[in-house]
């Protein structure tokens, strides 16, 4: 027998504190579609992406259905297509993007993610095509995200490629110039990307996976702020190791929701459970923000003096939390900060309580990077890779993933609004201190060399 | 084998399950199943007793009722048929929960469209609470629901009958309660 407490505290949390999962990715591996020919290889794909997703969208919101637990995104991953379609040139990989967007479109999901490269340590044929295409690939698709991982921990950061994404990114902006530059936010540069991510727009199915496979990406900053805030209304002395040890159990109950609804998925998908990834995502709702756990912890807004303390007592706490609740813990698994998408970190950004620099310090201990960040439309190529290069460094040197994604909306300065829409949000435009005096030294090129794993402090 | 069924209701006091089990052992009575709970002041019980020397229930009943009496008690027997082992029925076990302002009537029909729908009450529970003053019943059904049943038919046919009383309804499957709370 079920005690009244289990019952309505789960009403609660899905009714008043927006629990739900955030999204359902199915992986489907792509590489043994590989052809020379271009039509052969978009229709082998496109078959290969209807059939195994046919079903998904109906299933997810049946199995939610039955648990009661909203399933808010469905989506699909594929294997990084300069890997796939290498033989084909940039006007290739177009075709590519577009019949992955069309492909998405046919079986009801929102995004579908992989139009990528590893580039780490080098770029070969493909990778430069896909680069090149991404521009007009993000231009003429809806539901497509790229996402390039230029940086590890054992190969160093790709400065070329680097480079080439400061410069891939201004085109991408401009090409979209009409819709604030939007083109750029389902692009994500990465250092030490996981095979695995559920989330967009880095979602990609990793080389070394099964050839298809159910990852889930749950939410929750909401059901953990209403937590916070019950702890400190009964015990309003209550001290942060209290506060670390709530979040942790309020972790664990969110990751069961992910592992229970990914399990029924895949299994009656007939396709193998992979992951969850243990993230606060947070939308751009009320009472669905990160930064709002920030306020309950006792800090002005996300952003002033104590955050990245903060930042790094709650990342931790839910990894410790979820990872005891999941049998399979992967993808990206942390905090997400992504100013935009999150009404209350976008608001501490336009109140000037969060800066790009603190933004950059966080990202240290967080899960992922500078996210959803919109910068003035005069950034220059230069200064975009130099931020980009400063990330991956601190991906690269900790060993763990970062990542950017940075929208530098054409014809627009600091303070300025930006509306993405759904999901991505609205936001100001965050100022970028010293634009166009980093030329110097992203124009060299080469590469970091990969850190010492010893001598680490 | 000899079996009955005894239900003890009355005023809820310690030494109550002392007294009815000391009473069936010396008549050489078991008891293979007990379930008892306390709503609000009251104490309400029911045992399976198995009877190996078939005791008459009469004499038992006697004897129980005399002695419960003077703690304001009184307990009820009957046989009990000991059935055929019948395959258990193929059912998922949701949970249905309603929460509005308390009004005569609210359960019956609840019940009943729980009970058109042949779905199986296996728990209930109703809590009166407090919200902004006004008295809010919420009500949690456990209940075994048919294959043939379609949880979103389910769903709808608590909506329609719960919103006749301005009630909120969530059907959910039980496991994502214990998948939640429970390690």
């Amino acid at each position: 027998m079920l005690n009244d407490r289990e019952v309505l505290s789960t009403l609660s949390m899905i009714k008043n504190e927006n629990l739900d999962v955030r999204t359902v990715t199915l992986g489907i591996s792509l590489l043994d579609c590989a052809s020379h020919d271009l039509s052969r290889f978009t229709d082998t794909i496109y078959k290969r992406i209807t059939t195994l997703a046919r079903d998904l969208v109906i299933v997810c919101d049946e199995v939610g259905d039955r648990f009661g637990i909203p399933v808010v995104n469905k989506r699909i991953s594929v294997s990084p297509i300069a890997v796939a379609a290498a033989p084909f040139d940039s006007r290739g990989m177009v075709e590519v993007a577009k019949t992955l967007d069309q492909a998405a479109k046919d079986v009801n999901v929102d995004f579908i993610g992989g139009f990528g490269a590893l580039v780490e340590k080098g770029m070969a044929k493909g990778d430069l095509a896909l680069i090149d295409a991404i521009p007009e690939a993000l231009d003429v698709t809806h539901r497509m995200c790229s996402s390039i991982n230029v940086a590890t921990t054992r190969a160093g950061i790709n400065m070329d490629a680097v480079a080439l994404m400061g410069r891939t990114i201004k085109a991408a902006a401009a090409r979209t110039a009409d819709r604030d530059g939007l083109g750029c936010a389902k692009l994500v540069v990465f250092a030490n990307i996981p095979e695995d991510v559920p989330f967009m727009a880095g979602a990609y199915l990793g080389v070394g996976e099964a050839s298809s496979v159910i990852n889930v990406g749950v939410s929750g900053p909401g059901v953990v702020k209403k937590a916070i805030d019950r702890a400190l209304q009964d015990n309003p002395g209550a001290h942060l190791g209290e506060l670390a040890d709530v979040i942790k159990r309020t972790a664990y109950k969110v990751t069961r929701v992910g592992e229970i609804i990914g399990r029924e998925v895949a299994r009656i998908l007939a396709v193998e459970f992979g992951i969850v990834d243990l993230s606060l995502a947070p939308t751009p709702n009320v009472g669905d923000s990160v930064g709002e756990i920030f306020q309950s912890l006792g800090l002005g807004a996300i952003g002033v003096p104590g955050s990245t303390a903060a930042l790094a007592m709650l990342n931790d706490a839910v990894k410790k939390g979820g990872a005891f609740a999941s049998s399979r813990v992967g993808g990206l698994s942390g905090a997400f900060i992504p100013v935009s998408e999150d009404l209350n970190i976008a608001a501490a950004a336009s109140a000037g309580h969060l800066c790009l620099e603190k933004l950059e310090a966080m990202t240290a201990v967080c899960s992922v990077g500078l996210d959803m960040v919109a910068l003035p439309g005069d950034t220059t190529a230069e200064t975009l890779s130099a931020i980009i290069a400063d990330e991956m460094a601190i991906g690269m040197i900790n060993k763990k993933t970062t990542a950017c994604r940075l929208i530098p909306v054409p014809g627009k300065k600091a303070g300025d609004r930006v509306h993405f829409g759904g999901l991505l949000g609205e936001a100001e435009i965050m100022p970028v201190r010293s634009n166009g005096v980093s030329a110097g030294f992203i124009s060299r090129g080469g590469g970091i060399p990969a850190p010492l794993q010893a001598l680490i402090n | 084998m000899n079996k009955f069924v005894l239900s003890v209701i009355g005023k809820d006091k310690p030494g109550i399950l002392a007294k009815i089990s000391t009473i069936l052992f010396t008549h050489g009575c078991n008891i293979e199943d007990v379930s008892q709970t306390i709503l609000q002041t009251e104490f309400a019980s029911i045992f399976i007793v198995l009877n190996p020397d078939a005791h008459p229930l009469d004499e038992i009943g006697r004897s129980l009722n005399e002695a419960l009496a003077d703690m304001e008690l009184s307990a009820h027997l009957r046989p009990m048929a000991v059935p055929a082992q019948v395959p258990a029925a193929d059912t998922q076990p949701f949970v249905i929960t309603t929460r509005g302002v308390d009004k005569p009537g609210t359960i019956a029909a609840v019940t009943g469209a729980i009970a058109s729908l042949a779905c199986n009450v296996v728990h209930f529970r109703a809590i009166i609470t407090q919200d902004e003053g006004v008295d809010e019943m919420i009500m949690i059904f456990e209940v075994d629901v048919p294959a043939g049943v379609e949880h979103r038919h389910l769903r709808r046919v608590m909506q329609e009958t719960c919103s006749g009383f301005g009630l909120d309804v969530s059907v959910q499957h039980r496991d994502i309660f214990e998948t939640i709370h429970r390690v």
